[in-house]
Protein backbone atom coordinates (compact mmCIF):
# COMPACT_ATOMS: atom_id res chain seq x y z
CA UNK A 1 0.00 0.00 0.00
CA UNK A 2 2.13 2.47 1.01
CA UNK A 3 5.96 1.62 0.42
CA UNK A 4 7.69 4.95 0.60
CA UNK A 5 8.83 7.07 3.15
CA UNK A 6 8.76 4.84 6.88
CA UNK A 7 8.58 7.87 8.31
CA UNK A 8 5.27 9.36 7.37
CA UNK A 9 3.27 9.42 10.48
CA UNK A 10 -0.02 7.71 8.70
CA UNK A 11 1.88 4.59 8.48
CA UNK A 12 2.95 4.81 12.43
CA UNK A 13 -0.60 5.01 12.84
CA UNK A 14 -1.21 2.42 10.87
CA UNK A 15 1.18 -0.05 12.20
CA UNK A 16 0.23 0.85 15.74
CA UNK A 17 -2.88 -0.41 14.81
CA UNK A 18 -2.11 -3.32 13.64
CA UNK A 19 -0.94 -4.19 17.05
CA UNK A 20 -4.53 -4.46 18.64
CA UNK A 21 -4.54 -8.22 19.47
CA UNK A 22 -5.61 -10.88 21.82
CA UNK A 23 -3.48 -11.45 24.64
CA UNK A 24 -2.27 -15.40 24.66
CA UNK A 25 -4.72 -15.85 27.34
CA UNK A 26 -7.54 -14.81 25.00
CA UNK A 27 -6.29 -16.32 22.54
CA UNK A 28 -5.98 -19.63 24.14
CA UNK A 29 -9.50 -19.23 25.64
CA UNK A 30 -11.06 -18.71 22.08
CA UNK A 31 -9.42 -21.48 21.01
CA UNK A 32 -10.22 -24.05 23.50
CA UNK A 33 -13.72 -23.10 23.48
CA UNK A 34 -13.30 -23.58 19.39
CA UNK A 35 -11.45 -27.16 19.99
CA UNK A 36 -14.22 -28.07 22.21
CA UNK A 37 -16.77 -27.13 19.71
CA UNK A 38 -14.99 -29.50 17.35
CA UNK A 39 -14.22 -31.86 19.86
CA UNK A 40 -18.27 -32.78 20.73
CA UNK A 41 -18.98 -32.36 16.62
CA UNK A 42 -16.69 -35.38 15.71
CA UNK A 43 -17.74 -37.09 18.86
CA UNK A 44 -21.52 -36.84 17.76
CA UNK A 45 -20.13 -38.16 13.64
CA UNK A 46 -18.37 -40.68 15.16
CA UNK A 47 -21.49 -42.34 16.25
CA UNK A 48 -23.11 -41.54 12.99
CA UNK A 49 -20.15 -43.30 11.03
CA UNK A 50 -20.40 -46.40 13.68
CA UNK A 51 -23.87 -46.67 12.51
CA UNK A 52 -22.23 -47.08 8.96
CA UNK A 53 -23.06 -44.27 7.29
CA UNK A 54 -19.80 -42.73 7.31
CA UNK A 55 -20.64 -39.88 4.32
CA UNK A 56 -23.80 -38.43 6.39
CA UNK A 57 -22.78 -36.14 8.90
CA UNK A 58 -25.25 -35.98 11.73
CA UNK A 59 -25.92 -32.20 13.32
CA UNK A 60 -24.67 -31.72 16.80
CA UNK A 61 -26.81 -33.42 18.59
CA UNK A 62 -27.31 -32.27 22.36
CA UNK A 63 -26.64 -35.16 25.04
CA UNK A 64 -30.04 -34.49 26.50
CA UNK A 65 -32.10 -34.50 22.79
CA UNK A 66 -33.08 -38.45 23.28
CA UNK A 67 -36.19 -40.61 24.24
CA UNK A 68 -33.96 -42.14 26.76
CA UNK A 69 -33.66 -38.48 27.98
CA UNK A 70 -37.05 -37.48 27.36
CA UNK A 71 -38.51 -40.52 29.65
CA UNK A 72 -36.06 -40.02 32.40
CA UNK A 73 -36.85 -36.08 32.72
CA UNK A 74 -40.72 -37.13 32.76
CA UNK A 75 -40.20 -39.73 35.63
CA UNK A 76 -38.36 -37.19 37.57
CA UNK A 77 -40.18 -34.04 36.70
CA UNK A 78 -43.44 -36.40 37.60
CA UNK A 79 -41.56 -37.30 40.93
CA UNK A 80 -40.29 -33.56 41.96
CA UNK A 81 -41.65 -30.96 39.89
CA UNK A 82 -40.44 -28.96 36.71
CA UNK A 83 -38.68 -26.37 38.73
CA UNK A 84 -36.68 -28.48 40.69
CA UNK A 85 -35.16 -30.36 37.82
CA UNK A 86 -34.21 -27.64 35.74
CA UNK A 87 -32.73 -25.93 38.54
CA UNK A 88 -30.57 -28.82 39.18
CA UNK A 89 -29.41 -29.25 36.37
CA UNK A 90 -27.72 -25.87 36.86
CA UNK A 91 -26.80 -26.89 40.46
CA UNK A 92 -22.49 -26.26 41.68
CA UNK A 93 -20.98 -28.64 44.26
CA UNK A 94 -22.29 -26.60 47.61
CA UNK A 95 -25.46 -25.17 45.66
CA UNK A 96 -28.37 -26.85 47.60
CA UNK A 97 -29.61 -28.86 44.65
CA UNK A 98 -26.26 -30.03 43.47
CA UNK A 99 -26.50 -33.58 45.37
CA UNK A 100 -30.13 -33.89 43.69
CA UNK A 101 -28.88 -33.27 40.75
CA UNK A 102 -25.92 -36.39 41.57
CA UNK A 103 -27.83 -38.69 43.20
CA UNK A 104 -31.10 -38.35 41.76
CA UNK A 105 -31.15 -36.61 38.13
CA UNK A 106 -28.26 -38.03 36.69
CA UNK A 107 -28.49 -42.11 37.84
CA UNK A 108 -31.87 -41.95 36.31
CA UNK A 109 -31.29 -40.62 33.43
CA UNK A 110 -28.61 -42.71 33.07
CA UNK A 111 -30.62 -45.88 33.86
CA UNK A 112 -32.76 -45.04 30.45
CA UNK A 113 -29.96 -44.80 28.57
CA UNK A 114 -30.92 -48.24 26.27
CA UNK A 115 -27.62 -49.79 25.08
CA UNK A 116 -24.19 -49.68 26.83
CA UNK A 117 -22.64 -47.04 24.18
CA UNK A 118 -25.13 -44.70 24.93
CA UNK A 119 -24.99 -45.24 28.52
CA UNK A 120 -20.70 -44.98 28.24
CA UNK A 121 -21.77 -41.74 26.43
CA UNK A 122 -23.69 -40.85 28.82
CA UNK A 123 -20.69 -41.42 31.46
CA UNK A 124 -18.42 -39.64 29.53
CA UNK A 125 -20.55 -36.58 29.22
CA UNK A 126 -20.95 -36.90 32.96
CA UNK A 127 -16.89 -36.76 33.33
CA UNK A 128 -17.12 -33.41 31.06
CA UNK A 129 -19.81 -31.72 32.88
CA UNK A 130 -17.91 -32.12 36.33
CA UNK A 131 -14.80 -30.83 34.86
CA UNK A 132 -16.84 -27.67 33.29
CA UNK A 133 -18.29 -27.63 37.12
CA UNK A 134 -15.00 -27.37 38.50
CA UNK A 135 -13.77 -24.94 36.14
CA UNK A 136 -16.87 -22.89 37.05
CA UNK A 137 -16.10 -22.94 40.85
CA UNK A 138 -12.68 -22.22 40.11
CA UNK A 139 -13.03 -19.95 37.60
CA UNK A 140 -15.61 -17.42 40.32
CA UNK A 141 -12.87 -18.08 43.48
CA UNK A 142 -15.57 -20.83 44.71
CA UNK A 143 -13.22 -23.88 44.57
CA UNK A 144 -12.38 -25.12 48.21
CA UNK A 145 -11.30 -28.44 49.65
CA UNK A 146 -14.72 -29.59 50.19
CA UNK A 147 -16.08 -29.43 46.78
CA UNK A 148 -12.87 -30.54 45.10
CA UNK A 149 -13.37 -34.14 47.43
CA UNK A 150 -16.84 -34.19 46.17
CA UNK A 151 -15.80 -33.46 42.33
CA UNK A 152 -13.04 -35.54 42.37
CA UNK A 153 -14.92 -38.57 44.06
CA UNK A 154 -17.48 -38.14 41.70
CA UNK A 155 -15.17 -38.06 38.81
CA UNK A 156 -13.53 -41.35 40.13
CA UNK A 157 -17.12 -43.18 40.46
CA UNK A 158 -18.00 -41.99 36.45
CA UNK A 159 -14.70 -43.08 35.31
CA UNK A 160 -15.24 -46.56 36.74
CA UNK A 161 -18.80 -46.73 35.83
CA UNK A 162 -17.82 -45.58 31.87
CA UNK A 163 -14.59 -48.37 31.92
CA UNK A 164 -17.65 -50.83 32.55
CA UNK A 165 -19.98 -49.94 30.33
CA UNK A 166 -17.05 -49.47 27.79
CA UNK A 167 -16.20 -52.95 28.06
CA UNK A 168 -19.81 -53.82 27.86
CA UNK A 169 -19.72 -52.05 24.41
CA UNK A 170 -16.57 -53.69 23.15
CA UNK A 171 -18.02 -57.09 23.94
CA UNK A 172 -21.17 -56.28 22.56
CA UNK A 173 -20.86 -53.64 19.88
CA UNK A 174 -17.03 -53.78 19.04
CA UNK A 175 -13.95 -52.78 20.47
CA UNK A 176 -13.40 -49.99 17.84
CA UNK A 177 -16.49 -48.06 18.96
CA UNK A 178 -15.52 -48.23 22.72
CA UNK A 179 -12.41 -46.84 21.77
CA UNK A 180 -14.04 -44.56 19.78
CA UNK A 181 -15.94 -42.78 23.00
CA UNK A 182 -12.57 -43.28 25.22
CA UNK A 183 -10.73 -41.07 22.54
CA UNK A 184 -13.80 -38.12 22.45
CA UNK A 185 -13.62 -37.80 26.01
CA UNK A 186 -10.18 -38.72 26.09
CA UNK A 187 -10.04 -34.77 23.79
CA UNK A 188 -12.51 -33.62 26.06
CA UNK A 189 -10.73 -33.88 28.60
CA UNK A 190 -7.73 -32.44 27.45
CA UNK A 191 -9.55 -29.29 26.89
CA UNK A 192 -10.95 -28.77 30.28
CA UNK A 193 -7.51 -29.34 31.35
CA UNK A 194 -6.22 -26.74 29.12
CA UNK A 195 -8.92 -24.35 30.43
CA UNK A 196 -8.24 -25.16 34.00
CA UNK A 197 -4.51 -24.71 33.02
CA UNK A 198 -5.68 -21.41 31.59
CA UNK A 199 -7.81 -20.51 35.12
CA UNK A 200 -4.83 -21.52 37.23
CA UNK A 201 -2.30 -19.39 35.59
CA UNK A 202 -3.95 -16.70 35.04
CA UNK A 203 -5.32 -16.53 38.61
CA UNK A 204 -1.44 -17.59 39.80
CA UNK A 205 -0.17 -14.78 37.84
CA UNK A 206 -0.54 -11.20 39.33
CA UNK A 207 0.71 -9.46 35.96
CA UNK A 208 -2.20 -11.20 34.25
CA UNK A 209 -4.78 -9.52 32.26
CA UNK A 210 -6.98 -7.99 34.79
CA UNK A 211 -9.66 -8.14 32.16
CA UNK A 212 -10.42 -11.75 32.67
CA UNK A 213 -13.08 -12.65 34.99
CA UNK A 214 -10.35 -15.80 36.70
CA UNK A 215 -7.99 -12.96 37.48
CA UNK A 216 -9.10 -11.03 39.88
CA UNK A 217 -10.40 -12.78 43.04
CA UNK A 218 -8.58 -16.30 43.70
CA UNK A 219 -7.91 -17.45 46.77
CA UNK A 220 -4.93 -19.37 46.98
CA UNK A 221 -6.84 -22.56 48.01
CA UNK A 222 -8.96 -22.42 45.10
CA UNK A 223 -6.13 -22.33 42.53
CA UNK A 224 -4.78 -25.85 44.47
CA UNK A 225 -8.09 -27.37 44.58
CA UNK A 226 -8.14 -26.42 40.52
CA UNK A 227 -4.64 -28.26 40.02
CA UNK A 228 -5.57 -31.15 42.09
CA UNK A 229 -8.43 -31.80 39.82
CA UNK A 230 -6.58 -30.92 37.29
CA UNK A 231 -4.04 -33.72 38.26
CA UNK A 232 -6.85 -36.42 38.44
CA UNK A 233 -8.31 -35.46 34.98
CA UNK A 234 -4.63 -35.97 34.09
CA UNK A 235 -4.35 -39.20 35.87
CA UNK A 236 -8.26 -40.10 33.87
CA UNK A 237 -6.76 -39.49 30.72
CA UNK A 238 -3.41 -41.82 30.88
CA UNK A 239 -6.05 -44.40 32.66
CA UNK A 240 -8.41 -44.29 29.43
CA UNK A 241 -5.57 -44.19 27.36
CA UNK A 242 -4.15 -47.16 28.94
CA UNK A 243 -6.83 -49.18 28.35
CA UNK A 244 -8.44 -47.83 24.69
CA UNK A 245 -5.79 -46.78 22.70
CA UNK A 246 -2.10 -46.74 22.68
CA UNK A 247 0.36 -46.83 26.06
CA UNK A 248 1.98 -43.94 26.60
CA UNK A 249 5.19 -43.38 25.55
CA UNK A 250 7.69 -43.27 29.18
CA UNK A 251 9.89 -40.57 28.26
CA UNK A 252 6.22 -38.42 28.63
CA UNK A 253 6.33 -38.28 32.10
CA UNK A 254 6.76 -35.01 33.79
CA UNK A 255 9.85 -33.91 34.29
CA UNK A 256 11.27 -30.55 35.25
CA UNK A 257 10.60 -26.93 34.13
CA UNK A 258 13.54 -26.97 31.92
CA UNK A 259 12.29 -29.06 29.50
CA UNK A 260 8.76 -27.22 29.45
CA UNK A 261 10.44 -24.54 28.57
CA UNK A 262 12.17 -25.77 25.84
CA UNK A 263 9.53 -27.75 24.71
CA UNK A 264 7.93 -24.49 24.33
CA UNK A 265 10.49 -22.07 23.91
CA UNK A 266 9.34 -19.37 21.27
CA UNK A 267 12.88 -19.67 19.33
CA UNK A 268 11.97 -23.72 18.49
CA UNK A 269 10.73 -24.09 15.00
CA UNK A 270 7.30 -25.18 15.08
CA UNK A 271 7.23 -26.54 11.90
CA UNK A 272 4.79 -29.15 12.57
CA UNK A 273 0.89 -28.37 11.90
CA UNK A 274 0.08 -25.59 13.84
CA UNK A 275 -2.43 -27.23 16.65
CA UNK A 276 -5.42 -26.44 18.34
CA UNK A 277 -4.20 -27.85 21.16
CA UNK A 278 -0.92 -25.69 21.35
CA UNK A 279 -2.66 -23.55 23.41
CA UNK A 280 -1.54 -24.60 27.28
CA UNK A 281 2.14 -24.54 25.01
CA UNK A 282 1.42 -20.62 24.13
CA UNK A 283 0.48 -19.92 28.13
CA UNK A 284 3.34 -21.78 29.32
CA UNK A 285 5.70 -19.95 26.89
CA UNK A 286 3.91 -16.69 28.58
CA UNK A 287 4.61 -18.24 32.16
CA UNK A 288 7.92 -18.88 31.27
CA UNK A 289 8.81 -15.10 30.52
CA UNK A 290 7.23 -13.93 32.98
CA UNK A 291 9.38 -12.64 35.86
CA UNK A 292 9.72 -15.38 38.44
CA UNK A 293 7.28 -13.53 40.96
CA UNK A 294 6.27 -15.85 43.78
CA UNK A 295 3.21 -16.21 42.22
CA UNK A 296 4.83 -17.59 39.02
CA UNK A 297 6.66 -20.57 41.03
CA UNK A 298 3.46 -21.33 42.13
CA UNK A 299 2.19 -21.88 38.71
CA UNK A 300 5.43 -23.42 37.23
CA UNK A 301 5.06 -27.07 38.27
CA UNK A 302 1.37 -26.93 36.19
CA UNK A 303 3.30 -25.96 32.94
CA UNK A 304 5.45 -28.78 33.58
CA UNK A 305 2.67 -31.27 33.95
CA UNK A 306 0.10 -28.95 31.28
CA UNK A 307 3.47 -29.94 28.92
CA UNK A 308 3.96 -33.41 29.94
CA UNK A 309 -0.01 -33.90 28.94
CA UNK A 310 0.83 -32.20 25.38
CA UNK A 311 3.69 -34.10 24.71
CA UNK A 312 2.26 -37.60 26.20
CA UNK A 313 -1.05 -36.75 24.04
CA UNK A 314 -0.16 -35.50 20.24
CA UNK A 315 1.73 -38.24 19.52
CA UNK A 316 0.60 -41.60 20.10
CA UNK A 317 -3.12 -39.47 18.91
CA UNK A 318 -1.95 -39.62 15.78
CA UNK A 319 -0.91 -42.90 15.26
CA UNK A 320 -4.12 -44.24 16.92
CA UNK A 321 -5.90 -42.05 14.50
CA UNK A 322 -4.62 -43.43 11.62
CA UNK B 1 -11.15 -39.06 12.40
CA UNK B 2 -10.74 -39.37 8.88
CA UNK B 3 -7.31 -38.02 7.14
CA UNK B 4 -10.24 -35.45 5.54
CA UNK B 5 -11.02 -33.97 9.01
CA UNK B 6 -7.19 -33.92 10.22
CA UNK B 7 -6.72 -32.06 6.94
CA UNK B 8 -9.50 -29.83 7.67
CA UNK B 9 -8.70 -29.69 11.08
CA UNK B 10 -4.77 -28.38 9.54
CA UNK B 11 -6.27 -25.92 7.52
CA UNK B 12 -8.52 -24.42 10.60
CA UNK B 13 -5.78 -23.99 12.48
CA UNK B 14 -3.57 -22.43 10.33
CA UNK B 15 -6.41 -19.88 9.16
CA UNK B 16 -6.83 -19.23 13.20
CA UNK B 17 -3.49 -18.58 13.78
CA UNK B 18 -3.44 -16.73 10.44
CA UNK B 19 -6.07 -14.26 11.27
CA UNK B 20 -7.69 -14.28 14.62
CA UNK B 21 -5.94 -11.23 15.58
CA UNK B 22 -7.33 -9.39 12.51
CA UNK B 23 -10.56 -10.79 13.13
CA UNK B 24 -10.20 -9.72 17.11
CA UNK B 25 -9.36 -6.01 15.93
CA UNK B 26 -12.18 -5.38 13.46
CA UNK B 27 -14.18 -6.87 15.88
CA UNK B 28 -12.55 -4.86 19.13
CA UNK B 29 -12.78 -1.35 17.64
CA UNK B 30 -16.52 -1.48 16.40
CA UNK B 31 -18.11 -3.40 19.85
CA UNK B 32 -17.69 -1.62 23.41
CA UNK B 33 -15.83 -4.68 24.75
CA UNK B 34 -13.36 -7.29 24.72
CA UNK B 35 -15.13 -9.99 26.15
CA UNK B 36 -17.67 -9.00 23.49
CA UNK B 37 -15.06 -8.95 20.67
CA UNK B 38 -13.53 -12.30 21.55
CA UNK B 39 -17.14 -14.22 21.43
CA UNK B 40 -17.40 -12.23 17.83
CA UNK B 41 -14.09 -14.15 16.94
CA UNK B 42 -15.66 -17.49 18.33
CA UNK B 43 -18.62 -17.44 16.59
CA UNK B 44 -16.83 -16.11 13.59
CA UNK B 45 -14.63 -19.30 13.60
CA UNK B 46 -17.12 -21.58 14.87
CA UNK B 47 -19.09 -20.67 11.45
CA UNK B 48 -15.58 -21.03 9.26
CA UNK B 49 -15.46 -24.60 10.43
CA UNK B 50 -19.22 -25.66 9.76
CA UNK B 51 -18.37 -24.04 6.21
CA UNK B 52 -15.23 -25.99 5.68
CA UNK B 53 -16.81 -29.44 7.31
CA UNK B 54 -20.03 -29.06 4.94
CA UNK B 55 -17.68 -29.45 1.89
CA UNK B 56 -17.98 -25.97 0.27
CA UNK B 57 -15.13 -24.59 -1.71
CA UNK B 58 -13.81 -21.63 -0.11
CA UNK B 59 -11.60 -19.69 -2.31
CA UNK B 60 -10.33 -17.03 0.31
CA UNK B 61 -10.72 -17.57 4.15
CA UNK B 62 -9.58 -14.05 4.90
CA UNK B 63 -12.52 -12.46 2.86
CA UNK B 64 -14.99 -14.82 4.20
CA UNK B 65 -14.11 -14.39 7.80
CA UNK B 66 -14.29 -10.49 7.60
CA UNK B 67 -17.69 -11.14 5.72
CA UNK B 68 -18.81 -13.21 8.96
CA UNK B 69 -17.70 -10.98 11.42
CA UNK B 70 -19.46 -7.63 9.23
CA UNK B 71 -22.83 -9.29 9.64
CA UNK B 72 -22.24 -10.66 13.26
CA UNK B 73 -21.27 -6.99 14.38
CA UNK B 74 -24.52 -5.73 12.54
CA UNK B 75 -26.52 -7.98 13.76
CA UNK B 76 -25.29 -7.34 17.20
CA UNK B 77 -25.93 -3.79 16.92
CA UNK B 78 -29.46 -4.74 15.95
CA UNK B 79 -29.88 -6.70 19.21
CA UNK B 80 -28.36 -4.01 21.27
CA UNK B 81 -30.16 -0.72 19.91
CA UNK B 82 -32.57 -0.20 17.48
CA UNK B 83 -30.92 2.04 15.11
CA UNK B 84 -32.64 5.66 15.15
CA UNK B 85 -34.38 7.53 12.10
CA UNK B 86 -31.88 9.90 11.85
CA UNK B 87 -28.84 7.24 11.80
CA UNK B 88 -31.05 5.13 9.42
CA UNK B 89 -31.26 7.87 6.93
CA UNK B 90 -27.56 8.61 7.36
CA UNK B 91 -26.48 4.80 6.06
CA UNK B 92 -27.08 2.92 2.92
CA UNK B 93 -28.80 0.20 3.27
CA UNK B 94 -28.25 -1.10 6.96
CA UNK B 95 -25.10 -2.40 5.87
CA UNK B 96 -23.17 0.19 7.65
CA UNK B 97 -23.10 0.94 11.28
CA UNK B 98 -22.22 3.24 14.00
CA UNK B 99 -19.05 2.95 16.38
CA UNK B 100 -20.18 2.88 19.59
CA UNK B 101 -18.43 5.88 21.28
CA UNK B 102 -17.02 3.56 24.50
CA UNK B 103 -15.84 1.25 21.52
CA UNK B 104 -12.68 3.18 21.40
CA UNK B 105 -12.01 2.89 25.16
CA UNK B 106 -11.39 -0.26 25.34
CA UNK B 107 -8.94 0.16 22.35
CA UNK B 108 -6.91 3.62 23.79
CA UNK B 109 -5.93 1.96 26.36
CA UNK B 110 -3.04 -0.19 24.73
CA UNK B 111 -3.06 1.90 21.60
CA UNK B 112 -0.11 4.56 20.91
CA UNK B 113 -1.62 8.09 20.43
CA UNK B 114 -1.08 7.61 16.00
CA UNK B 115 -3.09 4.51 16.17
CA UNK B 116 -5.68 6.31 18.42
CA UNK B 117 -5.97 9.28 16.11
CA UNK B 118 -6.16 7.50 13.15
CA UNK B 119 -9.15 5.50 14.96
CA UNK B 120 -10.91 8.16 15.70
CA UNK B 121 -10.35 9.94 12.03
CA UNK B 122 -11.71 7.10 10.29
CA UNK B 123 -14.79 7.17 12.60
CA UNK B 124 -15.66 10.41 11.96
CA UNK B 125 -15.67 9.63 8.20
CA UNK B 126 -19.20 9.09 6.52
CA UNK B 127 -20.18 5.99 7.74
CA UNK B 128 -20.70 4.25 4.28
CA UNK B 129 -16.52 5.01 3.82
CA UNK B 130 -15.36 3.59 7.58
CA UNK B 131 -15.47 -0.18 6.95
CA UNK B 132 -13.64 0.43 3.34
CA UNK B 133 -10.86 2.84 4.93
CA UNK B 134 -10.19 0.81 7.92
CA UNK B 135 -10.35 -2.62 5.64
CA UNK B 136 -7.82 -1.30 3.14
CA UNK B 137 -5.05 0.33 5.94
CA UNK B 138 -5.46 -1.49 8.94
CA UNK B 139 -5.68 -4.91 7.31
CA UNK B 140 -4.24 -4.21 3.60
CA UNK B 141 -7.38 -5.87 2.34
CA UNK B 142 -8.14 -5.53 -2.17
CA UNK B 143 -10.90 -3.57 -3.38
CA UNK B 144 -12.10 -6.78 -4.85
CA UNK B 145 -12.44 -8.31 -1.32
CA UNK B 146 -13.61 -5.31 0.66
CA UNK B 147 -16.52 -5.66 -1.65
CA UNK B 148 -16.90 -9.13 -1.17
CA UNK B 149 -17.01 -8.29 2.60
CA UNK B 150 -19.25 -5.23 2.16
CA UNK B 151 -21.90 -6.97 -0.34
CA UNK B 152 -21.12 -4.16 -2.88
CA UNK B 153 -19.12 -4.50 -6.30
CA UNK B 154 -15.12 -4.12 -6.73
CA UNK B 155 -15.63 -0.76 -7.92
CA UNK B 156 -17.70 0.57 -5.84
CA UNK B 157 -15.46 -0.63 -2.78
CA UNK B 158 -12.64 1.38 -4.90
CA UNK B 159 -14.77 4.41 -5.20
CA UNK B 160 -15.55 4.08 -1.38
CA UNK B 161 -11.86 3.80 -0.66
CA UNK B 162 -10.72 6.72 -2.69
CA UNK B 163 -13.45 9.08 -1.56
CA UNK B 164 -12.70 8.13 2.38
CA UNK B 165 -9.21 8.25 2.13
CA UNK B 166 -9.70 12.05 0.38
CA UNK B 167 -12.02 12.73 3.45
CA UNK B 168 -9.67 10.85 5.29
CA UNK B 169 -6.87 13.61 4.99
CA UNK B 170 -8.93 16.37 4.85
CA UNK B 171 -9.54 15.38 8.34
CA UNK B 172 -6.10 14.05 9.44
CA UNK B 173 -4.09 16.27 7.62
CA UNK B 174 -1.89 13.10 6.68
CA UNK B 175 -0.41 12.92 3.44
CA UNK B 176 -1.93 9.42 2.48
CA UNK B 177 -1.48 7.67 -1.00
CA UNK B 178 -4.01 6.27 -2.56
CA UNK B 179 -2.17 3.31 -4.57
Amino acid sequence: MNDKGNEKPILKAIDQVRQIRMTEGERARVRAKLAEMIAQEQAADATAASDLRPDKRRPVKSTFASWGFILAGLAIVILFGAGTTAAAERALPGDRLYGFKVRIVEPVVGAFRGTSDKLAMWQASLVSERLSEAETLASEGRLNDERRDKIEKLLDKHTADLNVALDDTARRDSPEKAAGIGESLRESIIVHVRQLDDIIVHASSSTAASTTRAARSISPDAIRSARDIKDKATTHVRDLKASWTAPLPPQAQPTTTDETIQINAPSVPTSTVPSIRGDSGRIRSEAAREPSSASMKAAAPEAVSGAAVDAAFDKPDKKARR
Amino acid sequence: MTTRDSQLLATFNQTYEAEADAIFRFCLVRVSDREQALDLVQETFSRLWTTLTSGKEMSNSRAFLFTVAHRLIIDWYRKKKSLSLESMSNEESGESYDQADEATLAVNLELGSEGRFLLEKIKELNPSYRQAVFLRFAEGLSPPEIGEILGISANAASVRINRGIRELRKLSGYDIDEK
